[in-house]
């Protein structure tokens, strides 16, 4: 009987029958010159399958923590999903967290699977936001100002009752398309450009339950003296929203005048010396109640006409109590009386007899 | 020594790519042989497995999306059998040193 060879050895099995055997490598060099040692190399190598390592107990604790590592990066690594849910796309975001006191970007990895869009941060763990693609009613991509200066797309989801969400993504216009898609293919409707509240991120707080923006522009306003600063004018925007006006300051990122609409007694357009190089200039005079007597804040900006239009407007309604002096609905004082006090309209007795030919007409 | 590794010669590119993706593809066999050399070995746990299998398959789908897309299937399977018969003959010759002298009164007589 003759030991045979299988015929047709391949590259592969040789490397399979060197790695299972290993292959140790030893050498001892000395490069000497004149014959005087001066460069020492002591080399040990060994190359083999990890199976054969281990068999000789070599790399033993590093395999080990290799894996360990692995397997708690493993756990790490992906958002919990619910069952049969898939991955569609993946990229990095990030959320405009915004809760009381508490706001802030919170990044992570944004993930758009077949029914929910998830940002998840691997550490410390946490799902930093989360909507299922049925309660996603519209979405809208506005490009804003980062406060270092970059123009930035801005994905906004909006969700009811919930504020929109504002959320960063690498490729916004990608993940926008995605998920249109992926909602189209579900059968779920999608606002067709829905309108963002017009506010940034910092101002979704400022706004009450249901508030609802009617305009808003670019004015400059004459902030009145705080501390060390005197009168100023400063950049910023005016809002006027369904239950008050209020103008942001851009510097100070917040609402420096904030009036309710029933304080609102008059708006006009004047022209007053801004002093210093503007001499002349239009500016929108906004007169509210401030405690017994009245006050005026002034705007300068676009558009003033349409503004002072719009205040006038939503004060036209409003006339103060004759005997209070507090506001009240014009149609209310001279229908009824004032809700506030015992002043009764005189004309409710004058006309009591012209009623019916009032119905008539 | 006979081997010799023919390179598609009409189009260079479709010879360097093939060549790359054949020497993955050794790769690839050697690692699988090894993966299932540590599975058969029995200290990885289930999971593990499971990943290890995934990524190998990963891999399979990669190449051979690359070969089809290239239209190199064939030089691949070429490159891949040239340097087998190589190795093999290479072992063949350590093996049995009585070819040597074969093939050396083979040339002595021509």
């Amino acid at each position: 009987m003759m030991p045979t060879r299988e015929k047709h050895a391949t590259l592969v099995d040789l490397l399979d029958r060197v790695l299972e055997k290993g292959l140790v490598l030893s050498a001892d060099i000395i490069i000497s010159v004149a014959g005087i040692p001066l460069i020492g190399i002591n080399l040990r190598a060994a190359l083999a399958g990890m199976e054969t390592m281990l068999k000789y107990g070599i790399m033993r604790d590093w395999d080990e923590r290799t894996r360990e590592w692995e397997r708690e990066q493993a756990k790490r690594k992906a958002p919990p999903l619910l069952a049969g849910e898939q991955v569609l796309l993946r990229m990095y975001g990030a959320h405009w967290y915004s809760k009381g006191i508490y706001r802030a970007w919170r990044p992570g990895q944004l993930y758009l699977t077949n029914r929910r869009l998830l940002l998840f941060r691997k550490e410390p763990t946490e799902m930093l936001f989360e909507a299922s693609l049925e309660t996603i009613e519209g979405l809208a991509i506005r490009r804003e100002t980062h406060f270092t200066g970059v123009e930035r797309d801005m994905i906004y989801v909006m969700r009811s009752p919930a504020l929109p969400a504002c959320l960063y993504a690498e490729r916004p216009w990608a993940l926008k398309e995605a998920i249109e898609e992926r909602m189209a293919a579900l059968g779920l409707p999608l606002e067709e450009s829905p309108s963002i509240s017009g506010l940034g991120e910092e101002l979704d707080r400022l706004l009450g339950e249901g508030e609802k923006v009617a305009a808003h522009a670019k004015m400059w306003h004459k902030v009145p003296p705080a501390g060390i600063i005197g009168e100023t004018w400063r950049a910023g925007r005016l809002y006027l929203t369904d239950k008050r006006v209020f103008w942001w300051c851009n510097e100070d990122r917040k609402a420096l005048f904030d009036v309710p609409l029933d304080q609102i007694t008059g708006a006009r357009v004047e022209t007053r010396d801004l002093g210093g190089l503007i001499r002349e200039r239009p500016v929108l005079v906004a007169f509210c109640r401030n405690g017994p007597g009245s006050a005026e804040a002034l705007f300068a900006g676009d558009e003033l006409g349409e503004w002072a239009k719009a205040l006038g407007r939503v004060v036209g309604e409003m006339e103060t109590c004759p005997k209070c002096g507090r506001p009240a609905p014009v149609k209310r004082l001279l229908e009824e009386g004032c809700p506030h006090c015992d002043w009764v309209s005189p004309r409710p007795r004058k006309q009591e007899p012209q009623a019916p030919h009032i119905r008539a007409r | 020594m006979g081997g010799i590794i023919d390179l598609d010669e009409g189009n260079f590119k479709h010879g360097i790519l093939g060549l790359v993706i054949a020497l993955v593809e050794i790769i690839r066999d050697a690692l699988r042989l090894q993966a299932f050399r540590r599975m058969e070995g029995g200290s990885l746990a289930e999971d593990e497995i499971d990943r290890l299998g995934e990524a190998l398959m990963d891999l399979d789908i990669a190449l051979d999306q690359i070969k089809q897309e290239q239209g190199i299937s064939d030089t691949v399977q070429q490159v891949r059998d040239g340097l087998d018969d190589i190795v093999d003959e290479i072992l063949d010759k350590m093996l049995n040193p009585d070819q040597w002298a074969e093939e050396y009164d083979r040339q002595v007589m021509r």
